[in-house]
């Protein structure tokens, strides 16, 4: 499982995109959902998630806001930027071509 | 809100800069903490287990605040400790300036307290002195960098700083109670007085081996992957250490006795580069 752990991690940016492309959400929120499409079995450490955070905001790919709670302190959402979503259907494109050259190349075929 | 978690976020960023970027990131960090924790309580679980639960959610902050001093307003060398360091290598240079001038006016004594107390402020002003954040990582093309940002960023260093701190004083201390048994010593024979100091070496090798060897378990026990190039090149360090170590030890040992001694620093030459041969095979044939 650690192995693809690894593999899943390496995609830490494009899976947050995936998730603001529905809606946006905030840092509990985005783990919450990974836990339950993957149905408990992955989940970012909150480090891991803040670092993306930040190097996607740096890049100008999501946007950060203070929300309006009614009650108890902010909480800090974040949205993806036009330029988001094209960045995610590049990586999107990019995580496709990658399965079909790696699902041809390890697969055995029938001789 | 709970304290507790409160507390421990707080006990993480001590280790950083007060910025207002910080501060807002511990505000997230905290909120979604609890928010776990309550989602944790409501699915039935104790209190303990749920705050030990969404601590251990936690991962290396190291990582996270490596990535965020990619601000360009913090120059490293516009830090207020810097004088520090260089003052303290002053301080170490010139400490044997006391013993030799209160050497001449026969008051010995007065000449090694002044140089215990000039070493013991270097040591102190090196533990102070602000330790530069530079970052390892080239942010220009990120997004199929991701994997290893973060396997170099956080594994990069060992230690974080309050552990290689920790690491430090240790040494200084090791140091330093070699410097007094080579001045207080009742042994007698030439050779023997140096050989504390190489003795000295051989503990710190040891003692650093032993710090980082309990931190990597600990890390490894809290879920977190080490990287074997880091652990490779941490290997390598202490061989080469361990080698030049033995060297020096039997070259004094036995220099008395046999003229070509100094052979066997040829010899320890030779077997550092075979080391890093062998490593660097085991890389390759790791990748």
């Amino acid at each position: 499982m650690s192995i693809t752990s690894d593999l899943i991690r390496g995609h830490t940016e494009t899976i947050i995109l995936a998730l603001l492309m529905d809606q946006d959400s905030y840092g509990y929120e985005i783990n919450k959902s990974i836990k339950a499409i993957t149905h408990q079995q992955y989940e970012l450490k909150e480090a891991t998630l803040y670092s993306a955070f930040r190097r996607l905001e740096e890049q100008g790919i999501i946007d950060s806001y203070w929300g309006d709670e009614k009650s108890g302190a902010r909480r800090r959402y974040y949205r993806i930027t036009s330029a988001g979503k094209k960045q995610y259907q590049r990586n999107l494109e990019d995580w496709n071509e990658a399965k079909q050259m790696i699902d041809a190349l390890v697969s055995r075929r029938e001789r | 809100m709970n304290r507790k978690i409160k507390a421990y976020v707080d006990s993480l960023f001590s280790d950083y800069e007060n910025t207002a970027k910080n501060r807002e990131l511990k505000e997230e960090m905290t909120l979604n903490l609890n928010e776990k924790y309550d989602d944790l309580l409501q699915s039935g679980m104790d209190s303990d287990e749920a705050f030990r639960e969404t601590i251990s959610g936690i991962g290396n902050l190291e990582e996270m605040m490596g990535e965020t001093h990619t601000d360009t307003n913090s120059v490293p060398s516009m830090q207020s400790g810097q004088w520090m360091r260089p003052a303290a290598i002053f301080l170490f240079i010139t400490c044997v300036v006391p013993v030799l001038v209160f050497d001449q006016l026969n008051t010995e004594i007065v000449g090694i307290v002044l140089m215990f107390v000039m070493v013991a402020l270097g040591v102190v002003l090196l533990m102070m002195a602000p330790s530069q954040k530079r970052d390892n990582d080239d942010h220009g093309d990120d997004t199929y960098h991701v994997h290893e940002d973060e396997r170099r960023g956080g594994k990069f260093r060992i230690l974080n700083r309050r552990e290689s701190t920790l690491l430090s004083s240790l040494t200084s201390i090791v140091w330093l109670a070699a410097i007094i048994l080579f001045l207080f010593s009742p042994i007698d024979l030439p050779f023997s007085r140096w050989l504390v100091f190489v003795y000295a070496y051989g503990f710190t090798l040891i003692l650093g081996g032993l710090v980082k060897y309990l931190v990597l378990s600990k890390r490894q026990r809290q879920g977190e992957m080490i990287s074997n190039a880091v652990l490779r090149r941490e290997l390598h360090h202490m061989l080469n250490g361990g080698i030049w170590f033995v060297a020096v030890i039997l070259f004094l040992s036995f220099s008395d006795r046999f003229s070509y001694s100094w052979l066997i620093f040829l010899v320890a030459a030779a077997l550092t580069q075979v080391t890093r041969a062998f490593i660097a095979y085991r890389t390759d044939s790791d990748e």
